[in-house]
């Protein structure tokens, strides 16, 4: 009974990061423009250019500073799009433009039905539509949000950005994207966080430059070999030139 | 290009007999990184690492000191997903006095993460939703500018600290660092 027990909880909990499908559904480009919806926001307690003002320092205080991540979060515009009627996340992420994200504050009792959703702060995802990924998320106009403080509210608003990126929780509790927000100090992002970030979107198949980038080419002819050597002959003769083994050891 | 040139530095170590091999503790993004649920930082949550050095005399007064190493990433507090990061480091180092050397270059960092895959169910909002586990290899790469600072003990043993300017003309920059004991083959 006891190994059952124990099979069960490790089966039921994943340790680590994880995302929202499988494969990945995930942006196809490497800034994403991210927009806020024109409905109002007055039952959440703010305007929307105040959401845009928040999303914004979310995007750059948490997934903007993952520097092993290729993907950058972009401040947009208050667009005129209703999510208000709108009862999923998914039709919400329609509306936008591929390789953008839409955020918007709804009080659609289907979407958030109260008093029983009032926990729930918001909810975002991301999806792959015919004409390109999008992402958006709706912040709970209905439920407790108004009642979370200035730097609680940003955290919210990063996590639900997460799940626009295609990440999904994580059962790390310390974690931005673990579900609840409970009593923890969200400062910063966990290396959690940052890895399942750098999973969906790592700077791969070439070695970025500091000035620029350089692509890396898998080339494995006669250039290949003539640097190979070049590089060899000069390494023959810097063995020629070593240095004395007095100067070495005073090193 | 990495292979090439780690390639290289291996035949570089072979033909070169002034080189030294070390172990240490290595933090990425310590200050950046959250560890704890009241928002302190990972500055002293340092992984294992082991490296190989090599030593060649350069011009005024200068000795070229490229690096291979291996982090153990070891200190997360969930590890169900594997993690790894090889790293080349091409420094300079200037040599303050005779057992005391002050490292700058460039290097490059590879981090691989994987895991096996699979579905799990975990807590959402009031309910439960099914999310996935990463089931495949992603590797990212980056550049760094490097600075050090390396103290000779001994004829055979000298610690170094070395702190890693991660894109460095990025808004992305970042800071890692290292602090390890070296010893002299």
């Amino acid at each position: 009974m006891y190994k059952l027990l124990l099979i069960f909880l490790l089966s039921y909990n994943t340790l680590g990061f994880t995302l929202t499908t499988s494969p990945p559904t995930k942006f196809s480009a490497n800034e994403i423009v991210v927009n806020v919806s024109s409905d109002s926001c007055a039952s959440a307690g703010m305007t929307n250019s105040v959401l845009l003002d928040m999303v914004e320092e979310a995007a750059e205080e948490y997934w903007n500073r993952v520097t092993t991540a290729n993907i950058k979060l972009v401040r947009g515009n208050i667009v005129s799009t209703t999510l208000n009627s709108l009862t999923s996340v998914g039709q919400a992420a329609s509306t936008t433009s591929p390789n953008t994200i839409i955020v918007g504050c709804s009080t659609n009792t289907t979407l958030f039905p109260s008093p029983a959703s009032d926990s729930t702060l918001g909810v975002g995802g991301i999806g792959n539509y015919s004409d390109g990924p999008k992402g958006a998320f709706l912040v709970n106009a209905n439920g407790n949000f108004i009642n979370q403080g200035q730097s609680e509210k940003v955290a919210v608003i990063a996590h639900e950005l997460g799940h626009a990126l295609g990440l999904g929780h994580s059962s790390d509790e310390v974690a931005l994207m673990y579900y609840s927000v409970g009593a923890k100090i969200q400062e910063r992002l966990t290396m959690d966080d940052k890895d399942g970030l750098t999973y969906l979107y790592p700077n791969e198949d070439k070695i970025p430059a500091s000035c620029g980038s350089v692509t890396y080419n898998k080339d494995r002819g006669i250039f290949s070999l003539s640097l190979i050597g070049l590089l060899m002959m000069t390494f023959l003769s810097l063995k020629k030139k070593r240095p004395s083994l007095e100067g070495l050891n005073s090193y | 290009m990495l292979k090439i040139i780690t390639s290289t530095l291996i035949l570089l170590l072979s033909i070169n007999s002034y080189s030294l091999v070390g172990a240490g503790g290595y933090v990425p993004f310590g200050f950046s990184t959250q560890k704890d649920a009241d928002g302190s930082r990972r500055t002293f949550s340092f992984e294992p690492y082991i490296f190989i050095n090599g030593v060649l005399r350069a011009p005024y007064n200068h000795i070229f000191l490229p690096e291979l190493g291996y982090v153990f990433h070891t200190s997360e507090k969930y590890d169900d997903y594997k993690k790894s990061t090889m790293f080349l480091l091409l420094d300079l180092g200037y040599m303050l006095r005779p057992n005391l050397v002050l490292r700058y270059g460039v290097g490059i960092f590879k981090t691989s993460i994987s895991s096996d895959g699979g579905a799990v169910t975990l807590a959402n909002g009031s309910g439960t939703s099914t999310y996935y586990r990463p089931n495949e290899s992603k590797t990212t790469y980056n550049t760094t500018w490097n600075l050090g600072i390396e103290k000779s003990w001994t004829r055979n043993y000298a610690t170094k600290f070395e702190l890693y300017l991660f894109e460095p003309i990025s808004s992305k920059r970042d800071i890692s660092y290292s602090l390890s004991l070296a010893y002299y083959l």
